[in-house]
């Protein structure tokens, strides 16, 4: 044996760097430092022991410690079997089965960026460990300055030996997060941080600045103090003897094993490339299978021939009774109902002096919301059930405290000609959340309750002249003992007369595979007397019948419905597209033509689009070809929303042109069919969803009482919310029917979550579980041909990881993916038992609650950028058939900072938090965040709220512009790029193919009702109760040329479609027709 | 030689016993560097054996996709063959990855003892049963954790979807204060950097001997997986018997 000593301080001579003077970045980010680590922070009892350990008490405790460049501490990362694997659910560590032991090593970094990464920079330790950085900030003087941090995650900063600062906190490392004042002394001034990694990012970013903010300038860095402690300075070798030849006998056999590596590692690039090749081929033949199949489809479609044959034709002009009379806006009167009302078939309306001026539609809400939605503040904030008061800039708002009413009666005057009063009259109202007693000149006409579909409520005893038009409206709260945020007629709400002998409704089913048209059409009879009739159905496209089913005839008797079905083979026919190789959104109208007794009583026009969309292996296809699902379920906003067609037509375009073709409505989102109406007239997919009721009370709070305190499966299908379900699932469906765009359904969310999705909780999850399946079942079995999913039912976050419902559900549905790429993205198919995956939800938004409500600074708008191009490019890359993103709407078109160029306002960071913190007004928005909507009239279609919340701290789908016609309609940010660069290109969305104008009477035409009449063959009659400044606001069919009159007045006009204007912000450039007694003028 | 380590251990300069100081600190360097290149190399190699691990997931998933575009291909072209898009490939049992058999007064199947907690007893039945019983002074000895674990293969399980089963039978098994705690049936992993427990749900209280059974589909690469059960943050008796772990493979 011949031990050695090892030369004290030897090895580290090469650390001469450290000894280098660094500057500071123009910021005052230090960019260089001396890093050790990695230190494990176990994770015990929900928080991170790497947070209180000190890792450093050898060399003093890391408050002191003087670590040098190269010195290194072995670090033991325990796998205690019993803790790790027995203790489930108790830590969550690293994953090995055997303690390791490691080296933590110190060493020089420089740092490109302000921003530190440490991400990549301890090998396989990437979560839940600590490390540190130190260094030595030379001052000239004495002087008091700031420490700015950011730190990902927790973070204790001391400096000269005095902790300045800490935060025990997951977190993202923003700059300037935490800013700390201090005191540097002359000299040498030792700065040391920790920080800890939970999950996910690691980094950090420290700067100095003086108490004005501003970088220093006269300081340097170093990365070690000048005078060396002979002891300490030696840290990284043991001072001990050594055998020299046992060591390089050591060596030898380490360089034999390093060759034994190299050999292993020649094989597996071997593999590698036989893998490549494998790959190569099998990628190749599955884009010749796809080839293959969209060319099979094709085959065997092109075997089928058109029966009836298409035609050609004019179409022949009818003269009929129906009519469609939108009755929104502030002609109601409303006034408070009480709850007796609710089972009284009588008519028992308030006083009518305590009634007060309304406007239909209306959002009730809970109280709660009211800030949501108005532009309202709390007199005391922590109270939202509070007195309010006006917010800065709106004093000259009132809110109307019937908005938060259970139960109102609303009540309208209604004028009927004397012709139209011996029609059918029907109430319809397109989106009801609760429940609906009609009355007619006192009469009681029916009732609705449910929370989605068409209300249609035939009225009676309608008279010529005025009649009064009543209505009780409660919300559903005490039906379902549920927490309900909003409610009441949120949809528009019509007068529709026909013949009393008439079409009721019709449906088109189209298959592309088959070459299918299908209609089912429900005809009615309310007269006394039974009829005749013949149905006479045809397809019309640009003003030409283009295809006719075949004519049928039946008996009708009175006061009786009947549906009669009929089909065709129609190969010719245009198909619905969402744009390019999927061609354009054709709509076509299917025109029912009913013949009473020989005459012709009846003309009914509905649109539809000739498309098939369906699951092939573990794909979608729409006509035939392959298409992927790029969507967005980003619309937060209560005033922007779905609710709203205006901001729909500025964003959907927005959101094509970076790569989205498919809208998912939440099911806290709009339910009217108006959104579904837009999609399918310019071409965006929609994924639409709606949750069926699964308990009669609120399940969980008592859910450590056991089993007990929720219905079973069994119970509750004999329940009367269950009915319910199913009532609200056949009018959803029926509502879905003629509207191309929906491709996905869905009838559940996240029944498996992280919160839920607990063993305690598997009984009661499972029976969850199977109700979400039967509902799907039930929807499937209305419509066989909605391609049906469940959100979140592949056990989001949760343990369940499998799909319990058997038969599996067409689509498997995982939320947020993004978390687990290698377990639910990579090789989906095989993880989804081959059907096709649906991320219902991915890539949560990220300047809002799961971050700190930061905003869209540009540090955290970066780093979601990269985010989206990581995640995004890799759904791409694995062809992941449906993602839906949580959104760019949400991410994209918003910059939270000192510039102002981030939103179209101008609105800076500053201006921003000095209104919301102090009050102070912003001069271009009075009323910030709130800005007024100029709507050119309270009538027509559509909720109208008096204000739009343009939060530019909040989301990017806040600070999309589409009321205001002097400013931009949206800002891009990196988010916006990341998405379009990453996603599979899109066409452009189609424009609308329908028209609008503005009626003005005058004050004087107050409640007056204007009619339009198209003057094509096709015709069709709209009529349109003026607002109280005397405006009609008509959506229009189709352009073209109209006949527009009230009372007496009559004018021709001529009205272009909507078209590139519908993505322009205002309302400016709206048609508008006088129609005065002295004026009359056409656009 | 004793009176020169401790001079050479109180920091008497370089002083070395026969050796020329500049040699030993050669060797020491490369004894140094030997690691640092075998950390280098089993790095490279490791990184390498990963990434052809996620190729081969990668052709497997390719190769029953493209099966199932071949079948659907087939069912346009001869719409009366019947459907096989689902699941294309189909999946029969091809290995019992673990299968344990309490054997009365032996030690575990793997050889391991038993802990104290945990005994091979005879039921009422006339067969072995694993009995787990806690009582109150066990569960704060061993922190509520009386989990009896076992590892799995994982080069045999990763990728595949595992079969679990088990009877159990409980007396007493107390409600458990935490939800993630009680009678446990459960596989572990690690995949991606996260912790994953799928399992069985066992209840509590006392019920007789009932199958219990869950399927996992365990990721390709997973670090490390295990079989886990017993009883945790409760107290009561437990059995277990037939404790079985299949693996399915695509036919």
């Amino acid at each position: 044996m011949r031990p050695v000593w090892l030369c004290l301080g030897v090895l580290l001579s090469a650390a001469t760097a450290c000894a280098d003077d660094y500057r500071l970045d123009a910021q005052g980010f230090i960019r260089d430092w001396l890093v050790g680590g990695p230190y494990p922070s176990y994770w015990v009892g929900g928080a991170p022991r790497g947070f209180p350990d000190d890792f450093l008490a050898a060399l003093g405790g890391e408050a002191n410690a003087e670590p040098r460049d190269g010195f290194s501490q072995e670090v033991e990362f325990v796998a205690d079997k019993a803790k790790l694997i027995a203790g489930i659910g108790s830590t969550n560590e690293w994953g090995y089965t055997a303690t390791k032991r490691v080296h933590a090593v110190w060493k020089a970094l420089h740092s490109e960026q302000a921003r530190v990464s440490l991400g990549e920079s301890f090998g396989p330790f990437k979560e839940h460990i600590a490390a540190y950085a130190l260094c030595y900030v030379v001052s000239t003087d004495r002087k008091r300055i700031r420490v700015r941090v950011g730190s990902d995650d927790d973070h204790k900063l001391f400096l000269n030996g005095v902790r300045i600062g800490s935060v025990n906190a997951a977190q993202d490392d923003m700059a300037d997060k935490f800013v700390y004042e201090a005191n540097l002394q002359p000299g040498l001034n030792r700065l040391m941080l920790k920080v800890v990694n939970r999950t996910q990012g690691f980094g950090y970013c420290v700067a100095l600045t003086d108490m004005r903010n501003a970088p220093l300038r006269d300081v340097t860095i170093r990365l070690e103090a000048p005078r060396r402690k002979p002891a300490a300075q030696n840290q990284s070798r043991p001072s001990m003897p050594v055998d020299r030849e046992k060591l390089e006998a050591q060596t030898r056999a380490i360089h034999a094993q390093i060759a034994s590596q190299e050999q292993a590692l020649a094989t597996a690039r071997a593999e590698a490339a036989r893998l490549a090749g494998e790959t190569e081929g099998l990628d190749r033949r599955r884009a010749e299978l796809y080839r293959a199949i969209e060319a099979a489809y094709a085959a065997r479609r092109a075997k089928l021939a058109s029966n009836p044959r298409p035609v050609d034709d004019p179409v022949a002009p009818a003269q009929v009774a129906r009519c469609r009379r939108c009755l929104n806006g502030d002609q109601w009167l409303m006034g408070v109902g009480d709850s007796a009302m609710e089972k009284d078939e009588g008519r028992t309306p308030p006083d009518p002096k305590s009634m007060t001026p309304g406007v239909l539609p209306m959002i009730g809400m809970n109280e709660y919301f009211r800030t949501w939605y108005y532009p309202v503040a709390l007199r005391d904030a922590k109270n939202p059930y509070g007195k309010l008061r006006p917010h800065p800039g709106w004093e000259q708002y009132t809110f109307n405290p019937l908005l938060c009413a259970k139960r109102l009666w609303m009540r309208t005057q209604v004028e009927l000609a004397a012709r139209t009063a011996a029609d059918a009259c029907t109430l319809v109202c397109e989106h009801l959340n609760g429940s609906l007693h009609a009355y007619f000149n006192g009469q009681y006409c029916g009732q609705f309750s449910g929370n989605i579909g068409l209300v249609e409520i035939p009225l009676k005893a309608a008279r010529p002249g005025n009649n009064t038009l009543e209505l009780f409206v409660a919300a559903p709260v005490e039906l379902i003992s549920q927490f309900r945020d909003t409610w009441g007629i949120q949809g528009d709400v019509y007068l529709e007369t026909a013949s009393p002998v008439n079409v009721a409704s019709a449906t088109v089913r189209t298959s592309w595979r088959n070459g299918t048209l299908a209609s089912t059409t429900e005809l009615e009879n309310r007269s006394p007397n039974a009829a005749k009739v013949r149905l006479e159905q045809y397809c019309v496209l640009d003003g030409r019948v283009r295809y006719r089913l075949p004519a049928q005839q039946t008996r009708l008797a009175a006061g009786t419905r009947m549906a009669l079905e009929n089909s065709g083979l129609w190969l010719e026919a245009r198909t619905w597209g969402i744009g390019g190789a999927y061609g354009p959104p054709v709509l076509y109208q299917l025109v029912s033509d009913l013949y009473a007794d020989g005459r012709l009583v009846d003309r009914r026009v509905t649109p539809f689009g000739f498309r098939e969309f369906w699951v092939a292996g573990s794909d979608f296809y729409l006509n035939g070809k392959r298409i992927i699902l790029q969507g967005d379920v980003g619309f937060e906003s209560k005033t922007a929303g779905l609710a709203n067609r205006r901001s729909c037509e500025v964003i959907f375009a927005l959101l094509r042109a970076d790569g989205i073709n498919t809208i998912r409505s939440h099911d806290s989102d709009y339910w009217s069919p108006a959104f579904l109406r837009l999609c399918d007239q310019v071409g965006m997919l929609a994924y639409v969803q709606m949750y069926p009721i699964l308990h009669e009370k609120r399940p969980l709070g008592n859910f450590t009482t056991g089993k007990q305190s929720y219905l079973s499966y069994d119970e509750w299908l004999k329940h009367p919310l269950h009915q319910r379900n199913l009532e609200n699932y056949a009018r959803w469906v029926k509502m879905l029917g003629n509207h191309p765009s929906v491709a996905i359904a869905s009838t559940d969310n996240e029944i498996f979550t992280q919160a839920w999705d607990t063993l305690e909780k598997l009984d009661f999850n499972l029976r969850n579980d199977r109700l979400g399946a039967f509902y799907e079942r039930y929807v499937k079995s209305l419509e066989p041909s909605l391609v049906m999913t469940r959100d979140g039912d592949e056990g989001t976050w949760g343990r369940k990881g499998k799909w319990q419902e058997d038969p599996p559900c067409d689509t498997a549905n995982y939320h947020y993916p993004d978390f687990t790429i290698e377990e639910f993205v990579a090789n989906w198919p095989t993880v989804y038992g081959f059907r096709p995956a649906v991320f219902g939800e991915t890539l949560y938004h990220s300047y809002g609650a799961w971050d700190d409500w930061i905003g869209a600074v540009s540090v955290q708008v970066h780093k979601k950028a990269l985010k989206v191009r990581q995640v995004a490019s890799r759904y791409r890359s694995e062809a992941v058939p449906a993602q839906i993103y949580m959104g760019l709407v949400l991410d994209g078109f918003i910059r939270f900072d000192a510039s102002g160029e981030g939103n179209p306002w101008h609105i800076t960071e500053s201006m921003h938090n000095a209104c919301l913190n102090r009050g102070t007004p912003i001069a271009a928005v009075p009323g910030y965040p709130w800005a007024r909507v100029p709507w050119p009239s309270l009538s027509g279609p559509g909720l109208k709220l008096p204000a739009t919340r343009i939060d530019v701290k909040r989301s990017g789908i806040h600070a999309i512009n589409w009321f205001d016609a002097g400013r931009p309609t949206h800002v891009r940010n990196e988010v916006n790029d990341a998405y379009r660069d990453s996603l599979l290109p899109q066409p452009p969305l189609a424009l609308p193919s329908d028209a609008e104008c503005l009626v003005e009477l005058g004050p004087a035409g107050k409640g007056r009702v204007v009619r339009i009449s198209a003057l094509d063959s096709l015709g069709g009659r709209l009529e349109q109760v003026a607002d109280n400044a005397g405006t009609a606001w008509f959506d229009l069919p189709r352009p073209g040329r109209f006949r527009v009159e009230c009372d007496a007045r009559v004018v021709e006009v001529q009205i272009a479609g909507r078209g590139a204007r519908s993505t322009r912000p205002g309302f400016a450039e709206i048609p508008r027709v006088t129609l005065s007694p002295d004026r009359e003028t056409q656009p | 030689m004793k009176a020169l380590l401790l001079a050479g251990a109180v920091g008497l300069g370089t002083l070395c016993l026969g050796a020329d100081p500049a040699s030993n600190d050669k060797a020491l360097e490369q004894h140094a560097g030997a690691q640092r290149l075998l950390s280098e190399a089993t790095r490279r190699l490791t990184d390498q054996q990963d990434a052809n691990r996620k190729a081969r997931a990668a052709i497997r998933n390719l190769r029953n996709v493209v099966g199932q575009q071949e079948s659907v291909l087939q069912s346009i072209e001869n719409p009366a063959l019947p459907h096989a898009w689902r699941p294309a490939v189909q999946q029969s049992v091809s290995a019992v990855v673990l299968n344990l058999t309490f054997r009365e007064g032996r030690p575990l199947p793997d050889g391991r003892k038993l802990p104290a907690w945990a005994a091979i007893a005879r039921d009422s039945d006339g067969r072995p049963a694993l009995k787990i019983e806690v009582d109150a002074a066990t569960k704060e000895q061993t922190k509520g954790i009386n989990n009896l674990v076992f590892g799995l293969p994982a080069d045999r399980v990763a990728g595949k979807r595992l079969v679990c089963r088990a009877m159990v039978k409980a007396e007493g098994v107390e409600k458990p204060a935490s939800a993630t705690s009680g009678g446990k049936f459960v596989v572990h992993y690690r995949c991606g950097g996260k912790s994953r427990w799928p399992g069985a749900s066992i209840g509590c209280g006392t019920f007789d001997w009932k199958p219990v059974r869950f399927e996992v589909d365990v990721p390709d690469g997973v670090s490390g997986v295990f079989l886990a059960f017993g009883l945790q943050g409760t107290t009561g008796v437990i059995y277990f018997r037939d404790v079985k772990v299949e693996a399915m493979a695509e036919d």
